[in-house]
């Protein structure tokens, strides 16, 4: 956790997202802030819906018509993206921030040799010559642990594996050295064992390259040991921000406690996982109140009548519950009555 | 972190394996098709000797002897002469050259321009879409004889000039297809991760979304060949084509008109030069649209 004085690299302030349908605008993401330092990881956890990966779009201009950002602030090293024009979104994409996307089984053109697909960022933004790209395409491949690197630069994409795909696309976004990464679910497509090599593929990296990264996931046990903080995303919104360790030791959201109830490794026995009862409110009529109210166990009038805002609970740590000092310390049910108060999750 | 590394293998050896999976299972698919392969053959033939007419021609395509006309098929004129005593052998080698061309040019351009059309609205869909769809229909609606007719009572009509009023006249279909293909195209992953990594518009359509279109453009554009000579068959039978005494397949046919009844072979042997070529360019299109997409594609 590098929040010194410094500058963030990735500095995101009241962005809004809306998808103009037919049935009226769809409000993706509402308002959302957070910031990225260098180096840093953060990981944007909600479920399906929630506007996560709508919100790591709208950091590239690469929300899909009808979707538009309508509002915020996208400040990458202090120059806001929204702002740019489309010739200059194309000279950031890629270089200054680049994305890796969930199926590595298609993120690649199945007729390009890998080579080709590996080289193209480089000599699009660094203006270096085939032989210079490609030497270096073969470093990068045998960075990411792909044997025979060299070799394979003339391979198309069917001859690798899912896990090696992804280490390739991983290279690929990495090429021109981003100041931040946005890794939207990763490993999701991939089996466990694999999932726990790209994992720490990207730590190394990381570190090597002091690249900050933007990590979005449905998966809160996966976060645990990857990332250094953790904002929880729900109908749209934040509702809780923590350092990790902070977040699974005090969630002060019950959502959030709801989510860390449901891993499977923080339940106890062997009957079925908590889950939260409910849906996610619809986007089309976002409520006017806490989006949670309607599945939350310690809903009360106030809830159902005024937005809370994302306030500090402790250094670091914010909250938008309006009850969040009655929640207590351990994660537990989403409702009021905690079984097991002394549980830890991890 | 490639400083350090780069050094370790930088002379490899390029094996020369790129692509080599897919395309022996093309070439499996293509060899199974068997009328395919004949076809195949055929057309090999066909271009063959009309590339090699001023070789394989015992007389000169113009030269006319009085003494011999419209002789029934001999040794010394394989397919007889016609109503002037010009070898129809010779003729129909030279006339094929002209046929062919003529086929092989107007697909280039009609599938270029197809291939561009549909592309481009695929991709760019909305507004771009719609004018460029709009047109195309408008295209597809202009009756092309009547057209021809027009035009050529105007213009003096050379083998260039149908190729390309040809070619403008039949690349709505390719258009369609491209555009359809296009449209799934450009919504797979692959096309987003380049947007993500700053790929301009252009090398994504260059790079990503046309390779991966290729197949039913190769389709398609197999199959114009084969319709570019008929048409051009029908407008010098018309008397529209090519002019005298340039020999193509169809204004050959359009000579022997008077005389079909009595002397056949003036009909038979350049209507069966254009039924050949015509019939193994569209068995080629189907062989290769089956080798191309073997029972779906397949992901791997």
């Amino acid at each position: 956790m590098s929040q010194a004085a410094a500058t963030p690299v990735l500095d995101v302030r009241d962005l809004v997202t809306r998808f103009e349908t037919r049935a009226g605008p769809v409000h993706a993401v509402n308002g959302i802030s957070y910031t990225l330092h260098a180096g840093e990881s953060l990981a944007l956890v909600g479920e399906s819906g929630s506007g996560k990966t709508v919100s790591a779009l709208s950091l590239l201009g690469l929300v899909p018509p009808p979707g538009r950002v309508e509002g915020g602030r996208v400040l990458l090293n202090g120059r806001d993206l929204l702002g740019l024009s489309r010739r200059a979104w194309q000279d950031v994409r890629g270089k200054e921030i680049a994305m890796v996307f969930q199926d590595p089984m298609t993120s690649l053109n199945p007729v390009l040799t890998v080579g080709r697909q590996l080289t193209g960022p480089m000599r699009r933004h660094l203006g270096m010559s085939r032989r210079a790209a490609e030497d270096e395409a073969a470093a990068l491949l045998a960075r990411v642990g792909i044997p025979d690197a060299r070799e394979r630069l003339s391979d198309h994409p069917h001859r690798f594996s899912g896990g090696q795909r992804q280490r390739i696309v991983i290279a690929m976004a990495l090429a021109c050295r981003p100041a931040v990464l946005v890794a939207d679910e990763p490993t999701t497509a991939l089996d466990v064992t694999i999932q726990a090599q790209i994992v720490a593929l990207v730590r190394e990296l990381q570190e090597e390259l002091g690249t900050a990264i933007l990590w979005i996931t449905h998966d809160l046990a996966l976060v645990a040991g990857l990332v250094d903080r953790v904002a929880v995303m729900y109908g749209g919104t934040l509702v809780e921000e923590a350092p990790v360790d902070d977040l699974f030791a005090r969630p002060s959201h019950p959502y959030t406690r709801g989510l860390l109830a449901s891993l499977p490794e923080g339940s106890a026995g062997t009957g079925p996982l908590p889950t939260i009862e409910g849906r996610p409110p619809d986007l089309l009529d976002p409520p006017s109140a806490c989006p949670f109210a309607p599945r939350c166990g310690w809903v009360e009038q106030r809830c159902r009548a005024e937005l809370p805002r994302l306030r500090p609970v402790a250094p670091g740590h914010a909250s938008a519950c309006w009850r969040w000092e009655e929640l207590g310390g351990a994660p537990g049910e989403v409702g009021a009555s905690v079984e097991d108060p002394g549980e830890e999750p991890r | 972190m490639s400083e350090a590394l780069a050094g370790g293998r930088v002379e490899g050896v390029r094996t020369p394996r790129a692509g080599t999976a897919a395309g022996r299972v093309f070439w499996r698919e293509l060899r199974r098709h068997r009328l395919a392969m004949i076809s195949l053959g055929v057309v090999a033939v066909l271009v063959l000797a009309c590339a090699a007419a001023p070789l394989l021609a015992p007389y000169d395509f113009d030269a006319i002897d009085l003494s011999s006309i419209r002789e029934a098929p001999s040794a010394a004129h394989p397919m007889g002469t016609d109503d002037l005593g010009r070898d129809l052998f010779t003729r129909v080698l030279y006339g094929g050259r002209v046929s062919i061309l003529i086929g092989v040019l107007s697909a280039l351009l009609g599938t270029g321009i197809g291939a561009a059309v549909g592309a481009l609205a695929g991709y760019y869909g909305r507004m771009v879409d719609n004018v460029l769809m709009r047109v195309t229909d408008v295209a597809y609606a202009i009756p092309t004889l009547p057209l021809l007719i027009v035009l050529a009572s105007y213009t003096q009509a050379t083998a260039g000039s149908m190729a390309v009023v040809i070619g403008l006249l039949s690349w709505m279909t390719t258009a369609r297809v491209v555009r359809s293909e296009v449209l799934s195209i450009k919504e797979m992953a692959y096309v987003e991760a380049a947007r993500s990594l700053g790929a301009r518009n252009r090398r994504i359509i260059g790079r990503h979304v046309l390779p991966n279109a290729l197949g039913p453009i190769v389709v398609g554009a197999t199959l114009a060949v084969g319709n570019a000579i008929i048409l051009e068959s029908s407008l010098s039978f018309l008397g529209l084509g090519v002019q005298p005494p340039t020999p193509t397949w169809g204004n050959m046919l359009m000579d022997a008109q008077a005389t079909m009844a009595t002397k056949p072979w003036l009909t038979v042997f350049p209507g069966l030069a254009i039924l050949f070529m015509v019939l193994a360019v569209n068995f080629i299109g189907d062989g290769l649209q089956d080798a191309l997409d073997p029972g779906g594609r397949s992901s791997g």
